[in-house]
């Protein structure tokens, strides 16, 4: 039983082996002698037709490229906001007395009223 | 990229041959020349897959018109899209041959697929290597056999056993390529590799 396995795994290598011969015997045909020169001539004639640098790599797709292109690059592009959030934050002048809203125009904005009818409705 | 030190030893002059390898780029530096619109790299390129991409197409659709047509088709969009290559997601070849693999399926689905898949290879001008040896002969035979037992294969088994078998993709590649799973891959190279060795070495197991 077991010799007749063997017979029947060698049979089994020895054809996958012609057989991988007879594949690896389909040569790599060169391609016909005009072909690239057809393809040449249709890209300049498509380079002719299209606007200039429309083939290439626009802004967008270079983004989508440096995004996509490793792990940390969202995580830095999440955070830029918080730290452009932050550098506006430090960068605004501090109040001071003379810039400040009086507090009875500020209670006049909140309530879209005139300033004197404000004043009057406090008192 | 290798560089002179590299390539040469100290005190001796470069050969033609180290040169060339000094100076050949490779796909991805020519695809990202070809992105800021350099023709010089697009023939480069061409030069470089033509002959593979057009043998796939010749094998995988059995018509020469048909694979000349196609393989300008594909060069044609290699530099429209050219823009859209990753480089270091997959290489340059395996991109290319996704190309080329789609517009035949877009093909086949136009003009359907069982009159596709009754198509005869043109076998007069599919060059098999010559044999060397007494059984030269018998080797053609084989061949010719093997061209018309692949044209027989159903459309996939077909591609994935053309892509892996005689292109020399790996089944990661070729998975990429015809847009399956690896696995699927393998399931179709081993039914059509039993369909070629029974069709063509009369296996019976």
């Amino acid at each position: 039983m077991t010799h007749h396995n063997d017979d029947t795994d060698r049979a089994a290598t020895h054809q996958d082996a012609k057989l991988d011969r007879l594949l690896a015997s389909l040569t790599r045909e060169p391609a016909p002698p005009g072909l690239e020169r057809r393809i040449l001539d249709a890209i300049a004639a498509d380079r002719a037709t299209r606007p200039a640098g429309s083939s290439q790599k626009g802004i967008g797709q270079a983004f989508t490229d440096w995004f996509t292109g490793a792990l940390w690059r969202p995580a830095v592009a999440a955070v830029l906001p918080l730290m452009l959030g932050f550098a506006i934050g430090l960068a605004a002048p501090a109040e001071n007395a003379d810039s400040a809203v009086d507090l009875t125009e500020q209670l006049a904005l909140l309530a879209f009223n005139a300033p004197e009818e404000a004043f009057d409705d406090a008192q | 990229m290798t560089s002179y030190a590299a390539a040469c030893r100290p005190g001796s002059a470069p050969t033609a041959e180290q040169r060339l390898a000094v100076h050949e780029p490779s796909d991805d530096e020519l695809m990202d020349r070809i992105q800021r619109g350099d023709d010089q790299a697009f023939a480069s390129l061409l030069q470089r897959h033509l002959d593979a991409v057009h043998g796939y197409l010749r094998r995988l659709t059995g018509s020469a018109a048909d694979a000349e047509d196609l393989a300008q088709d594909t060069f044609l969009r290699v530099w429209q899209k050219a823009a859209t290559y990753q480089p270091g997601k997959v290489r340059v070849s395996t991109w290319v041959h996704r190309i080329a693999h789609n517009l035949a399926m877009d093909m086949f689905r136009r003009r359907g697929l069982e009159q596709v898949a009754g198509a005869q290879p043109e076998l007069d001008s599919l060059a098999l290597r010559e044999a060397a040896g007494p059984d030269v002969h018998e080797q053609a035979e084989a061949g010719v056999r093997l061209l018309r037992a692949l044209s027989a294969l159903p459309e996939p088994q077909r591609s994935a056993v053309l892509l892996c078998q005689v292109q020399g993709f790996s089944n990661r590649e070729a998975a990429l390529i015809m847009a399956v799973s690896v696995r699927a891959v393998e399931s179709l190279i081993a039914r059509g590799r039993r369909a070629l060795k029974r069709t063509v070495l009369g296996d019976e197991s």
